[in-house]
């Protein structure tokens, strides 16, 4: 359970590489959270539930660094010879095979993590702006009310992944996977898919405002309650897509096909469907 | 949850190195005795989040009102105690009547 606790803390402090009281600061927080787990433990946890309330009373490591002297995560600030906080932080990913890891709450802006097993990591609340996920496995990533404007997902496994209430403006989703992948409550103004599966994708509540969805092919996805102001679906091919409540008046569907239910529904969404095929 | 926190602890959050310093003011206490016994004194409600706690030891250290040292457990991890000096006893009673002051006029406005 000391390997536990003390992965962690490692992993809540990867991003912040090595800085000079780094032992000093782990060596105190683990003797901390053992005290913790061991009082929980006393008063009837099981294991699991112990560690489990352990780490989540744990709070935001960025807290602690605001108290203590690091180096600032930027790649250009590093003296020359030495690897990049970013890299460091790759490799650390790669040697540890992270998947399942928590970066929760961090500060990751303009990281380079393309081509990463990140298998059901949690990078929720994070700061990520502009950052490189191109290629990487994603499936079941946790981002929810993260901040991710003008990062590119390329090529991307996001199969399950979910994106809930985050900023997404910009990004770039091309050839990405995102079977399943929920973007609920999230701002996509400028987001880029094409090329990208969406089968099963959920758009609820999010603003695309002016996303093009040309020629894609739509398969049980969900854009219910959404903003689609000036998107388009020009040539796409649409079954089974839910447009309940969605704001589809000024949404283009020029040359789309569509199967009668999603027709009917965005008939009732008052969405011009003029050049629409039912098939 | 354990981790359930009350709409409050924004509120109280801001007021925690005050906190610290005065639990200080009873004796010496390692990081997770202050944890605990925040939770105690406040009968629950209010869950000090380790590394809230952590930032404001840093923080009350660095600014000369608390002191540490390691403690000479032989069984298990050292733990690391922390005294209040006399600047801290004067940063608590400064802080305090702050407190009573900004009490005093909120009560008038809310």
């Amino acid at each position: 359970m000391d390997d536990k606790l003390q992965n962690f803390l490692t992993n809540a402090f990867a991003p912040y590489g090595d800085f000079p009281a780094r032992t000093d600061v782990t060596r105190e927080l683990l003797a901390n959270l053992r005290d913790k787990f061991a009082d929980l433990k006393e008063q009837g946890m099981s294991d699991a539930e112990a560690y489990q309330a352990t780490i989540n009373s744990f709070g935001d490591v960025s807290e602690i660094m605001e108290q203590v002297p690091h180096a600032k995560a930027d790649a250009s600030a590093e003296p020359q010879g030495h690897k990049s906080i970013h890299q460091v932080i790759k490799d650390a990913m790669k040697m540890a095979k992270l998947s399942t890891s928590k970066f929760s709450s961090s500060e990751l802006k303009e990281s380079d993590l393309s081509g990463t097993d990140l298998e059901d990591a949690d990078f929720s609340f994070s700061s990520m702006a502009s950052s490189n996920l191109e290629r990487s496995n994603l499936s079941g990533a946790k981002f929810r009310a993260s901040e991710l404007r003008r990062s590119s997902f390329a090529g991307a496994d996001l199969t399950n992944a979910n994106f809930s209430a985050s900023d997404l403006s910009d990004v770039n989703f091309a050839g990405a996977n995102l079977t399943g992948t929920k973007f609920a409550g999230s701002a996509l103004k400028g987001a880029k898919f094409a090329d990208a599966n969406l089968t099963g994708t959920n758009f609820s509540h999010s603003d695309l405002t002016g996303v093009s969805f040309d020629h894609q092919t739509l398969e049980g996805t969900m854009f219910n309650s959404s903003s689609l102001k000036n998107a388009t679906f020009h040539g796409a091919i649409l079954h089974d897509v839910n447009f309940h409540h969605a704001d589809a008046k000024h949404t283009s569907f020029d040359g789309a096909t569509m199967d009668k239910v999603t027709y009917a529904l965005l008939k009732g969404a008052k969405a011009k469907l003029d050049g629409v095929t039912v098939a | 949850m354990i981790d359930k926190q009350p709409i409050t602890s924004d509120l109280l959050r801001g007021h925690t190195d005050t906190i610290i310093l005065k639990l200080l003011t009873s004796g010496d206490c390692y990081g997770y005795e202050i944890t605990k016994l925040v939770a105690e004194h406040s009968s629950g409600a209010y869950q000090l989040h380790e590394a809230t706690m952590y930032s404001s030891l840093k923080r009350l250290e660095h600014d000369g009102h608390i002191e540490s040292y390691w403690g000479d457990e032989t069984l298990g991890g050292r733990r690391k105690y922390y005294r209040i000096t006399a600047t801290g006893r004067e940063q608590y009673q400064s802080n305090q009547r702050s407190w009573e002051e900004a009490k005093a006029i909120l009560s008038h406005l809310l």
